[in-house]
């Protein structure tokens, strides 16, 4: 056969084919670019899914923790740092003794016997710790009124053993001091309830006193570089 | 004997040729299929990315609104926490007042009692423990003071006054020799 004619033909059958072929060819390839697209859908839908499953609880949530009473900011600032004093997170057994002994000279009254709580003291979120307190008559009075809230930390007595003598007053007393923690998630929110309300009003007056009172600044820095007596 | 073959040839020819244009024929009709299946499979690969476009721009849109309730949520939860701390250590004083010696009341009280009699005394020593359970020293200045007290004691007022606080010891201690006073002790539980 003519070479060129072979040729032809040759050229001429692979366009045919060719031209048999491509649709097949662009269908499958439209195939699995569909296949890719679904799946792109699917993943997206299920993203959609998720979203909008926790946009959902989210709002639950949201109306859940609104619908609590609550107080103005500057007021819930005010009584909140207050009351973390009061009732601290944790136990501070340097704290316990600074309070006693601030009370003690606030008061008038000098402390006779006085032993620091000890880490075993410390149970299910109160601390007992005996003292023994000695000052004239006023300056007890004095402390009685103090003690449970203008001395920083809430305290209560558990037992008082009093001794007056010409004037004076000796007494032993147990104060017990209180800590507490702090709601962990969101069921344990209660906003302010009407019992705790009532309460508030009463002593709303030592709350903003202790309030507003000098706040702990964390950014102040000691300054540790004085001089000292020599090297060890 | 050359045109019989060559006939022969035709035929043979025509044949193949007819076998070939049925392949053919067969093969377009496919290819005419997977062109039309070409076409609506594009229409949907179109109709896939829009859909696909919408869907994005959707969620685009819920999360952002999921990141701005998150924000309010942790505002809201933040101010919420700070109002259960109020309330739970304001929760924690009420019920620890309650167990609290509420000395000067108690004091005044028992002072109050002692002193229905109208005699000179002198309360020496006083302790409250737990469950309001008191004893006090009561000094009375001269044994006829003392009489007197013991004498209104019996009377219907004090034993009055005195359910109030369930006296459960009422002891006369020695009397004193050098100021000729006698000491009183009293104790129970405060009601």
């Amino acid at each position: 056969m003519n070479p060129k004619l072979a040729k032809f033909i040759f050229l001429q059958r692979l366009y045919a084919l060719t031209e048999q072929i491509m649709y097949p060819v662009i269908a499958v390839v439209l195939l699995i670019l569909l296949a890719f697209q679904l799946y792109g859908i699917y993943t997206i839908s299920l993203e959609r899914f998720v979203i909008t499953e926790r946009l959902d609880a989210l709002n639950e949530t949201h109306n859940q923790i609104t619908g609590k009473r609550s107080l103005p900011i500057a007021e819930r600032d005010t009584y909140s740092a207050a009351l973390l004093k009061l009732i601290p997170l944790t136990e501070d057994i340097f704290q316990i003794t600074s309070t006693i002994n601030a009370l003690a000279a606030d008061t008038d009254m000098k402390i006779d016997q006085f032993s620091p709580p000890r880490e075993a003291d410390v149970k299910k979120g109160t601390t007992q710790v005996s003292v023994n307190i000695s000052g004239t008559t006023t300056a007890f009075e004095n402390f009685l009124q103090k003690y449970q809230y203008l001395s920083g930390r809430f305290m209560t007595l558990s037992s008082v053993r009093v001794s007056y003598k010409d004037g004076t007053v000796t007494a032993q007393l147990t104060l017990v001091f209180y800590t507490a923690p702090i709601p962990k998630d969101k069921t344990e929110l209660t906003g302010l309830r009407d019992p705790q309300r009532k309460l508030l009003t009463t002593i709303k007056p030592y709350l903003e006193k202790l309030g507003s009172a000098g706040i702990i600044d964390d950014s102040e820095t000691v300054d540790v570089d004085y001089p000292t007596a020599g090297s060890f | 004997m050359t045109s019989s073959i060559f006939t022969k040839k035709i035929n043979l020819f025509t044949a193949v040729e007819e076998q070939r244009a049925a392949a053919t024929k067969k093969l377009r009709t496919f290819s005419v299929l997977c062109m039309r299946i070409s076409m609506l499979l594009g229409l949907l690969l179109m109709f896939s990315f829009l859909i696909q476009i919408k869907l994005r721009s959707d969620n685009a849109q819920f999360a952002s609104s999921l990141k701005s309730v998150e924000q309010r949520i942790e505002s809201q939860f933040e101010h919420q926490l700070k109002m259960s701390v109020i309330d739970g250590r304001l929760a924690k004083i009420a019920s620890a007042s309650t167990s609290d010696i509420q000395y000067v009341s108690l004091h005044t009280r028992i002072y109050k009692l002692l002193s229905l009699a109208g005699v000179s005394l002198r309360m020496n020593k006083l302790t409250i423990e737990k469950q309001h359970q008191f004893t006090a020293e009561v000094e009375f200045l001269s044994s006829e003071d003392l009489r007197t007290y013991l004498t209104v004691v019996e009377g219907p007022e004090f034993q009055k006054k005195i359910k109030q606080f369930s006296v459960q010891d009422f002891r006369l201690n020695k009397p004193d020799a050098k100021n000729n006073s006698v000491t009183l002790s009293i104790g129970g539980t405060i009601l």
